[in-house]
């Protein structure tokens, strides 16, 4: 299933426009924007909750796709492999490392009805029901 | 011989015994075996029942618990984060279809978010817009019982579990369903097994809510209500017609707690065992009973084997009728002690038989050679024994006579008789003749009737009355018995009525004329001189004399008067319904002439003459005995008158006859009335003078006519037989006075006492009652001294010689009184025992005058005085007849002219003189 999983990825982000990124959130959350910094604490597992509590849920793209890497270049500037390692050692840590989605739609689809979720798309979408904390060049 | 039959029968019945009783046996045993299979059977049974129906439960619970893990598993899966995202990318779908395929999973899954609405699905056929309420779930894990299917299709039961995110704790994902179709859980369930939900809580309960049933599989129409009912129940449980096993399950815990899985078993299984049972007991039978009945008819058998040889045994004696047979059975058991008891039995029967038979046998010898013939009758009259003598004396053998009437030996005029007197036995019991011995007539076979002498007895032989009589021919007896009547009661030289015949015909006469008021005459009539006739002439020609003199005597009388002859030459007549006295002195006048004929005697010629006393009924007395001696005293006056005249009994015969017997009767009454004295003589010793002794005089006392001597009663006295009890108390008398005087004067003091002819010849005087009156009262017999008359000794029978030898034993001396009037004979004074002779008065009256007589008493002096004895004188009246006696050597000597007899009293004084 890993193994399809991991197919459907590469499809994904062979077809994936390397544009910008916008970082979206559930529009539960307080805030309206968003830093690098914090953005990075964030996946970085360091943050764990928005200014009003709620409980900050990331989700990420799938390693392979093409969003994860310009997201973990600019926020990190890591490599998303670089980025993976460093959460599965958060793992062993008891951290959960954010949600894998793979597709726009589908972060779309989660950041829309999870509160406190965040995640990133690619900037051709004009995505509803969310909020755009951040555009990522 | 059904005999033979009952030791099989006996065997069979040991043998059907045993098969009734292996029977019983087996049929219980069978039954309890039956029952006990059945119970262990049963009870196996259910518990594999239960076994199987917990293990069924198990198993579900296990299944419903797998799901419910795997659906626990999958709800933690990552991929369950995107049904936040309304699993844009279909991962959930395709998670759940895969998982379906992966798992081979029968039922559906569903897959929900957090709004309830369906994200998700295995189901691709049914689509469930929303999460029914139903599959809300309620913690971690819940399960649904089964239900109706909400996107359609049959019925199943469901799991839930709720999605977490595992990103937030707060954040629900969505529900996640598993549904299963009953069926498929319920294929794995056997035959007749259903399931309960049960209420888990008593407030369920307290609503009333019955239990639900999931579902069943059954074979049996059951309803609904029973088989709820019979969820309560465990065991053999009838169900409608058919009992069924019935066990349960239970799940306490786990996702199907409160099921309750029954199961329902029809009990063929059971009863399939225990018909194989009973087949396998059945066979054990057969095997068991085929040699159980060897064994038992051989036991049998042999048990009856002894039964069988006894009764075999007893069969033959009583086809033989050999008692002596004897069976000895070895066995020792009670039959073999029957046998000997049976032995015993036979033995004694045997000996009783030859017993019988021996008795019979002496009976039937005794019955023919009885000197009686012994007939037996029956009760009809026919005769049914018959022995030799009755052969002898009937004249019928034996042969003709069985089973003839007894008519044929009864004389034609008594049969008639006869035949009333058995009728009359047999119907009264009574019979005049039975056990008496009669006498009647009895007929021969050649027709000739004889006398008999008969007995009868009659036995009872079983309720028929049988008669014996015994029979004698009693014709010698009675031809007998007539000569010795005839002998008896005639005489046999003149064939005329004898002594004895006079009496009954005199006796009869008397009563005839008594009551006839008649007179009637008694004649004796005595032949003078015939004693001289018998002397000359001989005996022969007495007799023909006799013959004669009957035959003239009974020429004078008439048929109807009896001539009868009393013996010697005295005849008597008896003369009957005398009307006139000169018929009877004409009569006695023809006798006195017949019998004056001469009587022809042979050669001789001889003359005799009659004398005839009579006397007449009832003037000169009404008796025979009276009649008879006025006869005789007539017939004496007739002698003394000088004979060949007949003389009448007169009145003054009559007054000699009445004194007479009133002195008798006087004389009774002396004794008693001591009337009777004892006076005494003194005897002198002629040498001293002295009173030696005293003759004892016996004196009666009479009330009217006073003293009179011995010689007025005496001979009345011996007549009667008084004289014994007289001449006793004249012993005792004179004993008691002779012991005074004794004992006053002289030690040898004697008394004499005498004693009559008859007296002595008396069988009452007993010499022995005499000797002891004496020794008892101290005395000697030389105080006593008896005197008899010579008459006596020459009577000289040997009761005499026997008395005196006694008297002389006993002591008691003997002095012969008045010796020399009588045929005196020297030589008895020899022969007997005498110590004394007292010379008799006669003679010492004339010794003054008559030389004869003093030369006489001389000698008698000297010859006593020879022979031992000593003399007495009697009757010395004066002194020279006591002077001549003293001078002859007279010892003693009594007479007045010392003393007449005087009174005891008056005799003691002359004692008393004498003495000084």
């Amino acid at each position: 299933m890993r193994a399809l999983l991991l197919i459907f990825g590469i499809l994904w982000a062979s077809t994936g426009n390397a544009s910008e990124l916008l970082v979206i959130a559930s529009e539960e959350v307080p805030d309206t924007s968003i830093s690098i910094e914090q953005l990075a604490a964030i996946y970085a597992m360091k943050k764990i909750s928005w200014s009003n509590g709620t409980q900050v849920v990331p989700v990420n793209r799938e390693a392979s796709s093409d969003e994860r890497a310009k997201f973990s270049k600019v926020v990190f500037n890591l490599s998303p492999q670089d980025l993976s390692a460093y959460q599965d050692r958060l793992r062993f840590q008891g951290k959960l490392p954010p949600i894998v989605q793979s597709s726009d739609q589908a972060v779309l689809g989660f950041v829309r009805s999870v509160p406190g979720a965040i995640g990133y798309i690619n900037a051709s979408h004009a995505p509803t029901g969310v909020k755009t904390l951040m555009r990522l060049p | 011989m059904p005999r033979n039959r009952t030791g099989k029968t006996i065997a069979r019945k040991l043998l059907l015994a045993f098969f009734l009783i292996f029977i019983i046996t087996y049929l219980v045993t069978a039954l309890l075996v039956q029952e006990a299979v059945r119970s262990a059977v049963t009870d196996s049974e259910l518990t594999a029942l239960s076994q199987q129906a917990q293990f069924k439960l198990d198993s579900l619970n296990a299944g419903v618990q797998r799901l419910a893990i795997n659906l626990v598993a999958w709800a933690k899966l990552d991929v369950m984060n995107d049904l936040a995202s309304g699993d844009v990318d279909k991962r959930v779908q395709r998670t759940l279809e895969n998982l379906k395929e992966d798992y081979a999973f029968k039922g559906e899954i569903y897959a929900f978010n957090a709004n309830g609405r369906l994200i998700a699905s295995s189901d691709r056929q049914h689509v469930i817009g929303q999460l029914p309420d139903i599959w809300k779930p309620q913690g971690q894990i819940s399960f649904v019982n089964k239900h109706r299917n909400p996107s359609g299709g049959g019925d199943i039961v469901a799991l839930i579990t709720p999605i977490e995110a595992t990103f937030s704790a707060n954040y629900r994902l969505g529900t996640l369903v598993i549904v299963y179709r009953w069926s498929e859980m319920t294929a794995s369930l056997s035959d007749n097994t259903f399931i309960f939900y049960q209420r888990p809580s008593p407030e369920s309960k307290s609503l009333a809510l019955p239990d639900v049933l999931l579902g069943s599989v059954m074979k049996t129409q059951i309803s609904r209500d029973a088989l709820a009912d019979l969820s309560h129940l465990k065991g053999y449980v009838p169900v409608g017609k058919h009992p069924y096993l019935v066990e349960s399950a239970v799940s306490p815990f786990g996702l199907l707690s409160g099921w309750k899985l029954v199961m329902l078993r029809e009990p063929d299984v059971i009863n399939q065992t225990v018909h194989m049972v009973i087949l396998q007991l059945f066979i054990l039978g057969l095997i068991l009973a085929l040699p159980l009945t060897f064994a038992i008819s051989w036991l049998a058998s042999r048990l009856t084997e002894s039964l069988r040889k006894l009764t075999q045994f007893v069969s033959e004696i009583t086809a033989t009728h050999d008692l002596s047979k004897r069976l000895y059975l070895p066995s020792g058991d009670e039959i073999s002690i029957l046998a000997n008891d049976f032995n015993h039995m036979a033995a004694s029967l045997e000996n009783g038989i030859i017993a019988n038979r021996i008795a019979e046998t002496r009976l039937r010898a005794t019955i023919n050679n009885a000197l009686d013939a012994v007939v037996q009758i029956n009760s009809k009259g026919m005769i049914t024994g018959w022995n030799e003598q009755a052969v002898h004396i009937f004249g019928w053998s034996r042969e003709e006579a069985i089973g003839q009437s007894l008519q044929i030996i009864i004389p034609p005029q008594y049969r008639e008789e006869h035949v009333q007197g058995m009728q009359h036995y047999l119907t009264t019991g009574k019979g005049r003749i039975l056990n008496s011995r009669i006498e009647m007539v009895s007929l021969h076979r050649d027709g000739h009737e004889f006398p008999i002498e008969l007995a009868i007895t009659t036995i009872d032989v079983e309720g028929e009355h049988e008669f014996s009589a015994f029979i004698r021919d009693i014709t010698q007896k009675k031809e007998s018995e007539a000569i010795i009547w005839k002998q008896a009661n005639y005489d046999k030289v003149t064939g005329l009525p004898n002594r004895h015949m006079f009496y009954d015909r005199l006796e009869q006469e008397i009563k005839k004329s008594h009551r006839d008021s008649l007179q009637m005459a008694l004649l004796f009539i005595d032949l003078d001189h015939f004693k001289e006739i018998n002397d000359t002439l001989g005996h022969d020609m007495g007799d023909i004399l006799l013959m004669e003199t009957s035959r003239r005597i009974g020429n004078c009388i008439r048929e109807t008067d009896t001539v009868a002859r009393l013996g010697g030459d005295e005849f008597t007549v008896i003369l009957s319904e005398i009307q006139d006295t000169r018929n009877l002195e004409r009569l006695a006048q023809c006798i006195l002439q017949a019998l004056a004929e001469p009587f022809k005697l042979g050669e001789e010629i001889a003359y005799v003459s009659a004398s005839i006393g009579i006397t007449l009924y009832p003037n000169d007395a009404n008796n025979a005995e009276d009649l008879i001696r006025n006869a005789d005293q007539a017939m004496y006056v007739a002698k003394k008158l000088g004979r060949n005249q007949s003389s009448y009994f007169t009145a003054a015969l009559q007054v000699a006859a009445q004194e007479r017997r009133r002195l008798t009767n006087d004389l009774r009454g002396a004794l008693p009335n001591n009337q009777f004295t004892i006076y005494f003589q003194p005897i002198i010793n002629l040498a001293t003078g002295r009173i030696h002794k005293a003759e004892a005089l016996i004196r009666w006392q009479h009330p009217e006519r006073g003293l009179i001597n011995p010689m007025g009663f005496i001979p009345l006295a011996e007549e009667t037989g008084l004289i014994v009890e007289i001449g006793d108390w004249v012993f005792k008398e004179s004993a008691r006075w002779a012991k005074r005087w004794r004992d006053q004067f002289t030690y040898d003091f004697q008394i004499s006492v005498n004693v009559s002819p008859v007296q002595f010849l008396s069988d009452e005087l007993s010499c022995d009652a005499w000797s002891s009156h004496l020794q008892n009262m101290g005395l000697s017999g030389k105080n006593v001294v008896i005197e008899i008359t010579e008459g006596l000794l020459l009577k000289a029978a040997s009761g005499v010689t026997d008395k005196l030898l006694k008297f002389r034993d006993a002591g008691i001396q003997v002095a012969i009184d008045d010796f020399g009037t009588g045929y005196s004979s020297l030589s008895y004074l020899k022969k007997f025992d005498i110590d004394y002779l007292k010379i008799d008065k006669s003679f010492i009256d004339n010794i003054e005058s008559d030389n004869n007589d003093i030369a006489l008493s001389e000698a008698i002096i000297v010859m006593a005085h020879k022979l031992g004895l000593m003399v007495i004188a009697e009757g010395v009246e004066n002194k020279a007849q006591r002077i001549l006696l003293s001078n002859a050597g007279c010892d003693y000597a009594q007479g007045y002219l010392f003393s007449k007899a005087v009174p005891p009293e008056e005799f003691e004084a002359l004692l008393k003189a004498s003495a000084t």
